[in-house]
């Protein structure tokens, strides 16, 4: 059994009167990708901000790598990289000197930012102040720069917002190299193509409290539907489409009675995406 | 608390504060101005009092110069002539003398003279002028009361040595360059806080302690340097070069408190400035009491920058030592620690 990256305990956090974390018990395995999911405001950021220790949990317990992360904050930090939501890189500066300054305050020795640029795709950019790159060229400097200290946790918070495909796929590839190295990723999405994709586990996180936790396959066997969607030609020309709920006790049965009676034009399978899941779950959608 | 991290931080900051077109190129261009308008500015004060005279009857009567008292006295040829060298400041004030002066006096008689002033001279200036025409007729007419008189100076005499412009405006100019650091230090914390990188600093191993180190230190550097400069460049350090390094360093401890409390209220440039600006107003209000003595009531030391501005004039121009300017100090080391303190409380509380 993996040992434990993080483990949260109980963890609450409001803003003044209003709760946006409450009682949250989850955790997370060393060497998974875990897909933390929610829709704007559901609580992704504020828990981030906690696993960080950039915020301290008003209840609960949160260790890191084994670490009480409010008691040893430093050392927790030392060993984990952070990837903001929002862009705050040092703009008068180049790729080469934001990365530079952070590996200093990390404090690494022999430190290659040619090797990062390069897995980012910035290694010709890498001496251009920052301010003359664009959205996406900014978000892939920022993945690099949370893997200056060569991290044992990388946590990024919604990477690929809003980025152009090539951006978005150099991205997921740093993220699942990385994994692929052992390292433990906790991503905050609400993309939950990508989340299915890249994530080992997913939990899905609403009005601040985990409403489900388990493996993308899992979650969809557990809430989803399997169908079968066949298009059959009518006797005059007309196509009409049937859905076949696979899971369903007359299914096998349902299927030969097409077959024997009908001309089948097409027929397509399909599962349950964990956007369908999250709503079944949540009774709300993502973009709220 | 970790060097490495402070030294870095401190790197950083130097590095983005001359990349900043506005502030980086600022102090360049301050410093480098306030340096030439140091030397163009008169390096002596003019002691003497010039006075012309016309007498159309008693030609080159006072034609002398007494060096001895700072008084020189010039006879011109027409009254026209004289009155146009009031106005064009050739003399303090032009004597209009009447052919008939001698024979006024001789029987007794009250002659009329004329004193011509240029506009700006006050009257409390008038009565002494009159008061030295009255003297100079006196001697001229044979009438002068003889009088022993003894000059005692309580204080320093400053005869035939005043503070020129350009050293009385020296504490002005250094002061003025730290008020311009504080801005540019306070656009600087203003600018990390507000688009998030001072959150990407705090998730490293850098704590919130280095981060006011590093500042603190970078504000420091910024200002003291620079007045450093200024005053070496300038001369200003020649004498009691130990007092004018530490009250440079206390005034720029305290605009380092300052900005870091202009940070903590800012939200962009615009606000910085803006905030600066009445902090300005108010600091330098002391200054005018070193460029127009005459103005000084005491209750400008009320105001923190006095002990700054006074203890720098008071050295650099009529050199006072560590004795005369000690209560200056110690001023200045507990307003140091209410600014600093204030200073780090507030923007800890934005931070947070």
């Amino acid at each position: 059994m993996a040992d434990e990256a993080i483990g949260v305990m109980n963890a609450s956090y409001s803003y003044g009167d209003v709760e946006a974390v409450r009682g949250i018990t989850f955790n997370v395995d060393e060497g998974e990708i875990f897909g933390f999911l929610g829709p704007n405001g559901a609580g992704k950021s504020t828990t981030i901000k906690m696993l960080t220790g950039q915020l301290r949990p008003r209840e609960g317990e949160i260790k890191v790598l084994g670490l009480d992360i409010m008691g040893q904050r430093g050392k927790v930090q030392s060993q984990i990289g952070i990837c903001f939501e929002r862009t705050n890189l040092y703009e008068q500066m180049s790729a080469y000197e934001n990365l530079k300054l952070f590996s200093d305050l990390y404090g690494v020795r022999d430190f290659d930012a040619d090797e990062l640029l390069l897995r980012v795709d910035l290694k010709d950019r890498g001496k251009d102040k920052v301010s003359t790159y664009s959205k996406g060229m900014k978000q892939r400097l920022m993945v690099a720069r949370s893997l200056v200290n060569e991290s044992r946790i990388l946590f990024l918070d919604e990477p690929t917002e809003g980025l152009d495909p090539k951006s978005a796929d150099r991205i997921r590839n740093v993220i699942l190299e990385e994994r692929d190295n052992g390292v433990t990723v906790f991503l905050t999405t609400h993309d939950m193509m990508e989340a299915d994709k890249l994530s080992d586990r997913v939990a899905f996180i609403n009005n601040g409290e985990i409403a489900a936790i388990d493996t993308p396959h899992n979650l969809k066997q557990k809430y989803g539907k399997r169908i079968m969607k066949v298009q059959i030609m009518k006797d005059g020309g007309d196509l009409e489409v049937r859905e076949i709920i696979m899971d369903g006790s007359n299914a096998a049965d349902d299927i030969y009675a097409l077959f024997k009676d009908e001309r089948i034009v097409t027929i397509h399978s399909e599962e349950a995406s964990l956007e369908d899941i999250f709503i079944q779950v949540t009774g709300r959608g993502l973009s709220g | 608390m970790s060097c490495r991290i402070i030294k870095t931080l401190i790197l950083k900051d130097l590095k983005l504060f001359f990349r900043d077109k506005f502030f980086g190129l600022m102090s360049i261009v301050t410093i480098a101005m306030f340096i030439v308008f140091y030397f163009i500015l008169p390096r002596a004060v003019n002691e003497k009092v010039e006075i012309g005279y016309y007498a159309p009857y008693t030609p080159g009567l006072l034609d002398v110069e007494i060096e001895e008292e700072g008084i020189v006295i010039r006879n011109v040829e027409t009254e026209d002539e004289l009155k146009h060298s009031v106005i064009s400041r050739d003399f303090h004030i032009g004597i209009s003398i009447p052919g008939d002066i001698h024979e006024a006096l001789m029987s007794g008689e009250e002659p009329e003279l004329f004193i011509y002033y240029s506009s700006e001279v006050p009257d409390e200036v008038k009565e002494l002028y009159t008061i030295l025409v009255n003297e100079m007729i006196n001697e001229f007419s044979g009438l002068k009361m003889e009088l022993t008189h003894h000059e005692i100076v309580l204080g320093p005499d400053m005869g035939g040595k005043q503070v020129p412009h350009r050293d009385r405006l020296l504490p002005v100019m250094a002061f003025m360059l730290l008020i311009m650091e504080t801005m540019g230090l306070a656009n600087l914390i203003t600018s990390e806080l507000g688009e998030g990188r001072v959150q990407a600093l705090l998730t490293t191993p850098m704590n919130v302690t280095d981060l006011f180190v590093g500042k603190g230190v970078t504000g420091v550097l910024l200002a003291f340097t620079q007045t450093i400069l200024l005053m070496m460049v300038t001369g200003g350090m020649e004498q009691n070069t130990a007092l004018i390094v530490v009250t440079l360093l206390l005034g720029s401890i305290m605009l380092t408190g300052l900005s870091f409390y202009i940070a903590s209220i800012s939200r962009d440039m615009m606000s910085v400035i803006a905030w600066s600006t009445l902090m300005i107003i108010v600091l330098t209000i002391p200054v005018f009491s070193i460029m127009i003595p005459g103005l000084s009531s005491g209750w400008e030391r009320l105001i923190p920058s006095y002990y700054v501005v006074n203890t720098l004039h008071a050295t650099v121009n009529y050199n006072v030592g560590w004795g005369g300017n000690l209560n200056n100090i110690l001023a200045l080391i507990g307003l140091n620690s209410a600014f600093i303190l204030i200073g780090i409380i507030s923007l800890r509380r934005k931070i947070a």
